[in-house]
């Protein structure tokens, strides 16, 4: 039941949306036209003077009181305050009056612990008359609210995927560490086998020499002659316990030696750096590094060419190219089935630094090569490769903004190119 | 040899000293080993590769083989592989820097004598290779008095085949007369003629021959025994 008696001359701008239409031209069907249309508009439209005495309410401002009290039912609508005390506070009117218009979220108590969340526009439409249009933005308040909270969660979920990353990457460093355990074992077990067998033969040896000593002893106090001690000599073998002594010795320290350098290479190569370590370093000594730690693993097949150019030193975390030259060397390894031939060529183009690595196993089939740099593609056996050395190699040359090509001839051969800027982009 | 009757003891031909085959491509890991070995009293063969060490003529002799599991070119279970075609038992140690399960299994499954981690005790080795080196000249052993056997039981004519399998199986003359018909007499005759041609010194001794020989029974039909 409409409430509202006078309805105000057009003005502002209902009247300037209005002059647009050209077939309306009578006062009556105007009035008639714009009854029509405010009172069909899904939005609570109120008219009321400063009194808040309400002139007109359209058919939504009704379903809007009703929302505001439920429990009320149907009742008479006369001021403002029947929607609910809160609806128009005498500050927003006060605004309203003194600026023409006012915009505004109302949040209302409406019992049982509920609310509703309106959007309150006030404009002054003539003297001592106001226009109220009041939307219902509950649902979307909880929506933006829900989506506020999704959004937070993702947040969240980011950096813990950030975090997860790190842990992968680390992962798949500790996997190729313990690859090359089994490798880099055998490369230990065998100096530290001779130079064990060794000590124990030198301690025998260090027998045979403290009863030479005591027999000369014996031999000197009777004053035996040198056919004595000649005998003596013999028994006790002592021209070749003189002679292998210091072979002996010479090549157990070359065992020793031998571990020291590769204890050393798996430091180098599995240090645990911080992403703000960038130093300039030599790519050389990486490679190297890198070659001697899977040298056990390539030995057996692969007969390496190094042909290194003049570098200037790299900015770069070394421990992670490292890992890149470790990936690449590995799977050109693997690309060789008996006898082959890896090729790890450096030089500067173009003001980068070129590594290239190439061996003459059997390539890699065209469907496959696109792929090579996807998480978790392996062509290899469930359980020997993590499909992820390539992928994280791919990660690390572009965080040192370098780039990382791969061409392949099935039957002939493949080859890595990796470019490295000298410097870091600032 | 355990329960082996003194009396028949062969004039087998004197087996040579063993040698110890040394195969590792870790040249000073050959050099310790030598020290070990020579110095234990055997004698040594250091070889860097399988190739070479199969290259050697005469393998089949008595000794043993320390053989590296990964080596350049031909690896250990390869070497292992090719020596069992041409010295079935010539005995194989190996020696691993990295134990791995499938490689032992493999080993050991082809015959393999012992399987042992670098790094290895010099006395412990040596006691392996020793016993493998006695284990295998009481085989060869036992091979070499079988074959005299079965040689000597190869002189047998074929009633005096018959017969000693009636001997083997725990007969009397007299059963064995009735059996095989003619008088007790002319089995005793064969009988006093196998233990002659067989050099048993008793017929305990000659009913262990025959089982150590083994069917198929030596003389049947053309006197021929398989060895």
């Amino acid at each position: 039941m409409p409430i509202a008696i006078a309805c105000p001359a057009p003005t502002g701008a209902a009247k300037g949306g209005v002059r647009a239409a050209p077939a309306l031209d009578a006062g009556d069907t105007m009035e008639a036209t714009l009854r029509a249309l405010v009172d069909a508009t899904p939005t609570a439209t109120l008219l009321f003077d400063a009194g808040q005495r309400v002139h007109y309410a359209n058919p939504a401002a009704r379903v809007l009181a009703r929302l505001c009290a439920p429990e009320k039912g149907d009742r008479p609508l006369e001021r403002v305050a029947d929607w609910h005390p809160e609806l128009l506070s005498t500050g927003a009117l006060h605004l309203c009056s003194l600026h023409g218009s006012w915009s505004g979220e109302v949040i209302l108590g409406i019992g049982r612990g509920q609310h509703k969340i309106l959007l309150v526009h006030l404009s002054r439409i003539g003297p001592e008359r106001f226009g109220m249009t009041v939307r219902d933005i509950t649902q979307e308040s909880v929506r933006e609210s829900e989506l506020h909270a999704r959004n937070a969660e993702l947040e969240v979920a980011y950096e813990k995927l950030q975090g997860a990353q790190e842990q992968v990457m680390q992962s798949e460093k500790l996997a190729s560490i313990g690859q090359l355990a089994a490798g880099v074992a055998h490369e230990i077990n065998n100096p530290i086998g001779y130079v064990n067998s060794n000590l124990s033969t030198l301690q025998r040896y260090i027998s045979q020499l403290f009863s030479a000593i005591q027999s000369y002893e014996a031999a000197l106090a009777e004053g035996a002659g040198p056919a004595a001690t000649d005998a003596i000599r013999q028994k006790l073998d002592l021209d070749f316990l003189v002679a292998d002594v210091p072979q002996l010795l010479s090549e157990s320290r070359e065992g020793i030696d031998r571990v020291c350098k590769i204890v050393r290479d798996l430091k180098d190569f599995a240090r645990k750096e911080r992403s703000e370590d960038w130093v300039k370093a030599d790519i050389h000594r990486g490679l190297d590094s890198t070659l001697n730690i899977i040298w056990n693993e390539l030995k057996y097949k692969a007969q390496i060419v190094r042909t290194f150019g003049d570098l200037p030193p790299v900015e770069c975390l070394p421990s992670e190219l490292n890992q890149v030259f470790m990936n690449v060397l590995m799977n050109a390894g693997q690309a060789i089935k008996d006898q082959g031939i890896i090729t790890v060529t450096t030089s500067v183009a173009g003001g980068r630094v070129r590594i290239d690595i190439g061996d003459d196993g059997e390539g890699i089939p065209a469907d496959v090569l696109p792929r090579v740099f996807d998480p978790f593609f392996t062509t290899k056996p469930v359980g020997s490769g993590t499909g992820l050395g390539l992928a994280i190699s791919y990660g690390i040359v572009s965080k040192h903004h370098g780039t990382i090509d791969v061409s392949s001839t099935p039957g002939q051969g493949t080859l890595l190119r990796i470019e490295l800027p000298i410097e870091q982009p600032r | 040899m355990p329960g082996h009757a003194p009396g028949s003891e062969m004039d087998a031909a004197v087996e040579a000293a063993p040698i110890v085959f040394v195969v590792d491509d870790e040249e000073h890991m050959g050099t310790a080993l030598r020290r070990l070995f020579v110095s234990a009293g055997l004698a040594t063969e250091v070889y860097a590769t399988g190739e070479a060490f199969l290259a050697r003529p005469g393998l089949d002799v008595p000794g043993c083989v320390v053989l590296d599991v990964g080596m350049p070119g031909m690896g250990g279970l390869e070497v292992q592989a090719r020596l069992h075609e041409r010295a079935p038992d010539l005995p194989v140690i190996f020696l691993t820097g990295a134990a791995e399960v499938h490689v032992a299994v493999t080993a050991m499954r082809a015959g393999a004598a012992d399987f042992v981690e670098k790094p290895f005790d010099n006395e412990d080795l040596l006691r392996r290779v020793q016993a493998a080196i006695a284990r295998q000249a009481a085989l060869r052993e036992a091979a070499l008095r079988r074959r005299e056997f079965a040689r000597r039981l190869a002189t047998l004519t074929p009633r005096e085949g018959e017969v000693l399998e009636w001997i083997v199986a725990g007969k009397t003359s007299k059963e064995i007369a009735r059996a095989l018909g003619g008088s007790h007499r002319t089995i005793e005759i064969h009988r006093g003629r196998i233990m002659e041609k067989t050099a048993a010194a008793s017929l305990a001794d000659l009913i262990r021959m025959r089982l150590l020989v083994g069917a198929p029974a030596p003389a049947r039909r053309d006197g021929g025994a398989d060895t």
